[in-house]
This record gives C-alpha cells, structure tokens and sequence, in this order.
C-alpha cells in the first residue's frame, strides 16, 4: 500500500496488515536489543540502509527509535515488514553483488535501495514502495524528533537545521514594540 | 445502569458544543458536557511534532476508532483517520490555526445567486441571513478573543471594531500587499483567534509559531478551551466530564429528547436524562450518533425522516501553491528586523464571487497567504515526498538545511465552496465496528466538477500574486484528493423551514426530535468560502439564546 501525501505528511500512515494492540504492555528496550530477534546481519543490512536515507542519522539514535516505535501503534503492524525487508535487502545484495548489504559500497547499496523505491522489488505479502516510504519517515523521524524516542541524540539534528523546539524565537515584548513604519498593519 | 438528569446535555465540547454550554449554565440552567477524549491542560501542549502532530494525541488511531473513506464512488473503501476532527476537550479549535474570517452574505444564498441551482449539486439557501448572525460574530470574537483590523476588507461589510488589534505581520507581508495591489486585489490582515496582547487572564501570544496542529501552551490561542469552557465552569453549574462516549440518544414515546446513554472510561454504561440534548460532535460523527440512534420510533435514524441525516457533507475546497525565497534577498530588500516572525497574516476575498472566467461556479473563496508550517519532520517529508521519495542520503540532508537556513516559503492556502451533492455523505459501513464494537461512520467524497474548475481557476489567480513577488521559485501543490480538508466539514444535517427537505428548523432543532438541538458545521447547507469555525460558534451562540428563552418560557 503505497501512502498518499496527505496520510504521509500528517503521518497517518499505518502499517501493512496493522492490528489492534491498545492496552499492550510494551517493555523499554534495552541498547543492545536492538531488532536482537533477528540474526545479526540483517541488523545491519536495516542499519546501512537507515544511513543511506539520512547519512548520520544511526549514530543520532535512529535505530533505538525505529525499534521504539515499531513496537508502538500505528506501526506495530509494521515490525514483520521490517524483518522481512531486513531479508530481502541481503538477498537482494548477494544476488547483484554477492556480498552483504552492509559490506556493500555507498552506490551498490543505493541502486538496491533505489529498486525498493520504485517497487521493483516483489514479494509475497511485501510491499517495497510502502516500505521504502515508511523506512524514510521513521528515519526522518528518529532524525527530527524529541530526543526522548532514542533518535536525534544531544539535538544533533535540531542544531543541524537550527530547530530549538520552535522555530521562531518566542518573545514576551513584541506586542509593546512599535509598528514599523513600513507596514501600516 | 445509574440514571442522573441535569437541564441540558451537551454531546462534545468545541466550537458548536462550548458556547452553547456557557450561555445556558450562566443562565442557570444545569449543563454537563460530554466530551470523548481528554481534558488537556496547557501543561499537556508540548513541541513534541511526533507526539502532537504524528500520532493519536487529538485524533485516534485508524485501529482503534475508524473512518472508512471511499473516493469517487470507489467500491473499496480505506480505513483512515481522516473526518476526525479532533477528540479532546475543546474539541478542534485547540489544534486550529485560528483564521476568523466571518461569512459573506453570498453564502446565504448561493442556490438563488447561481438562478436556482446547479446541475448535480443539491446546494440550498440558508433558511437566515447574514444580519441575524451578524450580532453573534461580534459576541463570538468577544468571547474568543480575536485579533484584526476592521475597514480594510472591502468585501466584508461595515463592522465594529476587533476586540484585539492585529498581530505583527512578518515583514514578507509587505511584499505581498505590493503584488496584490499592482494585480488589484486588496489584501487586508487576516483576522486570527490569537491574542496579541493581555486578554482577561490570557498573555500576548509568545509568537512561537506552532498554532496549527498543536495546542497552545501559553494559553494564547483562542480555542474554546482557553475562552469560553473556562467562563463555562465558572458559573458552577456546567460539569465537563472527559473521556465519555455517547452510545445513543434516547428518546419517549412521543418522539421527544429524554437524554443520552454513554460509556465512561471504564467502559461503564450510564444514562442522563435531560430537557434538552445539544449535539455537536462534529458533522460525521453528529450524523452517525443520530443514524445509530435509531429506534422503533427512528427506524432509519433518529430525526431522519427526510433521509438526509448523513446526506450534503461538504467540506472546504482547498488549494495551495508556494513561492521559494532566499533569506538573504529577502533581509537584503526588508531588513532583518523580525524576520522569524511566524505569522505572515495577509487575506484576499477578491475572488469570493467570481465573474470573470465563464465558471460555472462563480462562487470561489478565499486566498490565505502564509509561512510554511515550521515543523521539521513535516518538512523533510515534504521535501521528500516532492521528489517522489527518490530524494535521500547526503542530498536529503543538504536540502533540509537548505530549508531551515536559507529558504522562505511564502504559500497561499484557499477556502473554496465545496459543493454538496448526491455523492458526498457519510453513513454507517456495514461491516467495520469501531472498538466500541459500533459500526463506523463511512465517508464518500465525489468533486462537484465545477468546484474543482473554480479551485484551478482561483491557484492560476493566487499564482500571479506569487509571481509578483518575483521568487526564486514558485510550485503549485496539485488539486489532489489529499488536499480535501477533512478537519473542515459540514451540512449532515442541513437546517431549513421544509421538514422534508431538511433535518432541522431554522433554529437548529431537529423537525421530527423536539429537544434535540445540532449546534455543530452539521446545520450548514453549504460550507462558504471560509473556515468555519466562527460561524459554528457565532450560531451555536444564536442557538442558545433562543434554547435560553424558550426554557424560561418553560418551553423546553
């Protein structure tokens, strides 16, 4: 299900095959469990994959706070998706290039990931396209976000695009200052 | 099962439900407000844009209380989030941006006005005129707390001062006052539910930017929360009890409004019986209490004998182009003095009657000229999205600081007339429950094609006023499904004087329900060419005036 623009840019995008999970006790992960029900190679295909889409963004935290939220409406439904985009990100790579994903060059790794954004990758029950997008907004996300989610760590995003939790400067004395004379309104 | 009574029930707590709420307990009747989300504080409103603006802090999760959409008589229809406008105490008007522009008078009559009609539109004329609403806009706007300029928008007629003058504009504002000016159009400040100065016990607005999509931690934005509900409790005799969902409106064998049933956040089932019921849900989910309300008396709805409860959904037809300046042309052309201003607070209604241009609609709307919402996640999907996702890794990441350090963008929003039809409405799927296990409102949206022709008509009239302005760059957003404003909506439950042809009287009390008043954008025929947030709450407090006298009278 590819996301319309509207659904992506409020983010009301759900999962694929997302189900209820309302009252879910959900544990804190802890660091080095990370995606840890996967085998340790896939972690990593997902991890290279997250750099591509925002260079920097692994070391800001992004991968505490995918695995944050993946655990968490509305994308629980959208863990298995990412499992098994972990998979197919090392099939696609040991097809093409007979490597794995991550020990893959910049430009390799990109021509694999650039296959998901166009859908040219199939699979049963697995949408490429839909995961491709929802990879980038979880990414720019993490990236963007308050850092409490486990991303944007020490701020390094907001200090990248100068973001200090609000964009304009909030003053208290604005309304006393007097009109300029350019602007009678 | 306990049962309590009370004079007035309230269904829902914002724009439609809030005033109604204030007038009638200052007038001593006891009121209490059901409301089916939280009640936020200005504690709760952070800048947090994942928590706020990108889950279920206003708006619940598609999993968990669902609108089905189908899009132009699709058989399929999505599960989505979208024409829920908000739940919380306060309802919308806590995230809004706060545009308060009243209606013109040629919203009143757009039937006549287009000679009777409009071939594959059921548009009507409003059973009042713009004069017997015109005294309520004034005690709306006092009571919000809303900023402005009056003299300046030649199309609004002669009206009395705004209670607060306006905020300060970003200085682009100037420049979009010279462009217009030179294409003729006369642009006036926007009227905003903002304070800019000290408001009763409310401060100025701090000028953080974040009013669209959040709610105001400073207390500055005009919501009902901040305004009227507070003034509500006062009176000691309006209760807000949160998290309360209403099942069902009950009614007596007679066919009169006896009370609500409603489940609390224990799932708890509790009935309150009432003299008279207010609903203000919102336009979808007003309509669908009323279609789930049905009973022996009601088989097809309560106080649908028109079948119209559900039926003439509008909402506001919306379009938006971009022009792209560099930060440092503009500080070199304006100086640098408030430059992170957030507010570009300029309008045009120009185009609200529309002559030129052979439409078939002439009826257009207004243009909104803005600053591009600061949010950064918004902005790097956008970014992102506009380059159909293929934008990623170190370029992604140059642009976004490009954006946020060296780009303006200057953008135009409009609010258009949606026109009502036959295929616009929303009813109850048949299969999907809420969880709740209710069936769920099912939305179906079809452009009139001649709204559509009038938005294209007034982006390409908005678009020259951003190529006056000589950007580096301009971009339309296209005319897309996903630009529907589904926040805005309308018309469920039309008033007029034909019970046949409407679902309530010219005083928003239901034809076939004595008691039962719809005091939310249900009643509207057709949706104007502005939002409508102060038209719901300047009628919601017409409403009420008229329920507070007929129940001094003992009439109700």
């Amino acid at each position: 299900m590819a996301l319309s623009r509207r659904q992506m840019l409020t983010g009301l995008a759900v999962g694929a095959g997302a189900v209820v999970c309302r009252k879910a006790a959900l544990p804190e992960l802890e660091p080095e469990r990370w995606f840890s029900h996967i085998p340790a190679d896939r972690q990593r295909a997902l991890e290279a994959a997250v750099e591509r889409v925002l260079p920097g963004a692994v070391a800001a935290g992004a991968m505490a706070y995918i695995t944050y939220w993946l655990a968490r409406p509305p994308y629980i439904g959208s863990q298995k998706e990412f499992d098994t985009a972990a998979l197919i990100l090392n099939r696609e790579a040991q097809k093409r290039y007979r490597k794995l994903f991550s020990d893959l060059a910049g430009a390799e790794q990109d021509a694999v990931l650039r296959a998901f954004q166009v859908g040219e990758i199939k699979g049963k029950h697995f949408d490429s396209q839909g995961f491709w997008q929802r990879l980038m907004t979880l990414t720019l996300e993490s990236f963007l976000a308050e850092p409490k989610y486990g991303g944007n760590r020490n701020e390094v995003g907001w200090q990248l695009i100068g973001w200090h939790r609000c964009h304009f400067a909030p003053r208290r004395t604005l309304s006393l200052s007097p009109p300029r004379p350019k602007l009678p309104y | 099962m306990a049962t309590e009574h009370c004079d007035v029930v309230v269904i829902g707590s914002g724009a439609g439900g809030a005033p109604t709420a204030m007038m009638l307990a200052e007038a001593g009747a006891r009121v209490v407000v059901l409301e089916k989300g939280p009640y936020y504080t200005t504690r709760d409103f952070t800048h947090d844009e994942v928590a706020i603006c990108r889950r279920n802090f206003f708006v619940p999760h598609a999993d968990d209380d669902p609108h089905m959409l189908r899009k132009n008589g699709a058989a399929e229809a999505e599960r989505t989030r979208e024409g829920h406008t908000s739940q919380c105490v306060g309802g919308a008007t806590v995230h809004m941006s706060g545009f308060t522009y009243r209606l013109h008078d040629s919203d009143f009559r757009l039937a006549s006005l287009l000679g009777g009609g409009l071939q594959g539109s059921t548009v009507a004329d409003w059973p009042m005129t713009l004069a017997e609403l015109w005294p309520y806009y004034d005690l709306a706007e006092t009571l919000l707390g809303v900023s402005g300029i009056a003299g300046i928008n030649p199309f609004e007629g002669p009206r009395r001062p705004f209670p607060l003058q306006p905020l300060r504009p970003h200085p682009t504002a100037l420049m979009v006052d010279e462009a217009a000016k030179s294409l003729g159009f006369h642009p006036f400040p926007t009227p905003r539910a903002i304070l800019s100065r000290a408001y009763g016990t409310r401060p100025p607005c701090n000028y953080c930017g974040l009013c669209g999509e959040y709610g105001c931690e400073n207390g500055s934005k005009s919501s009902v929360l901040a305004s009227i509900l507070p003034r509500a409790e006062a009176s000691g005799r309006c209760e807000i009890r949160p998290r309360a969902f209403v099942t069902r409106i009950t009614v007596d064998e007679d066919g009169r409004a006896t009370g609500v049933e409603y489940l609390d956040s224990n799932e708890e089932l509790h009935t309150l019986r009432a003299r008279v019921v207010v609903l203000a849900a919102s336009a979808i989910e007003s309509a669908r209490l009323l279609l789930l309300s049905a009973n022996g008396l009601f088989p097809a709805g309560l106080a649908n004998s028109s079948g119209l409860v559900g039926k003439n959904l509008t909402f506001s037809n919306f379009g938006k182009a971009t022009a792209i300046f560099e930060r440092k042309d503009l500080i070199a052309k304006l100086g640098a003095e408030d430059m992170e201003l957030p507010f570009l607070q300029r309008s045009v209604q120009d185009d609200y009657w529309m002559t030129q241009g052979g439409l078939s609609l002439p009826k257009g709307g207004t243009y909104n000229f803005l600053l591009h919402h600061p949010n950064p996640i918004n902005a790097g999907i956008r970014l992102a999205m506009d380059s159909d996702w293929s934008l990623s890794g170190q370029p992604l990441k140059d642009r976004l600081v490009k954006y946020f350090r060296d780009e303006l963008w200057v953008e135009f929003e409009i609010f258009g007339e949606f026109l009502p039809s036959d295929k616009t409405y929303v009813e109850l799927d048949p299969t999907v429950k809420d969880r709740w296990g209710l069936p769920a409102a099912r939305i179906n949206v079809t452009h009139h094609p001649a709204d559509v022709q009038t938005n294209t008509a007034m982006v390409q009239r908005g678009m020259q006023i951003l190529a006056a302005m000589t950007p580096k760059a301009t971009s339309v957003t296209p005319w897309t499904w996903g630009s529907t404003t589904f926040h805005l909506q309308h018309g469920t439950c039309r008033f007029g004087t034909d019970p046949s042809r409407s679902v309530l009287n010219r005083f928003c009390e239901a034809h076939d329900v004595p008691g039962l008043f719809v005091t939310d954008g249900s009643f509207m025929p057709t949706s104007g060419g502005v939002p409508a947030t102060p038209t719901i709450v300047a009628n919601s407090l017409r409403v009420a005036s008229h329920i507070r006298d007929r129940m001094t009278r003992r009439e109700l």
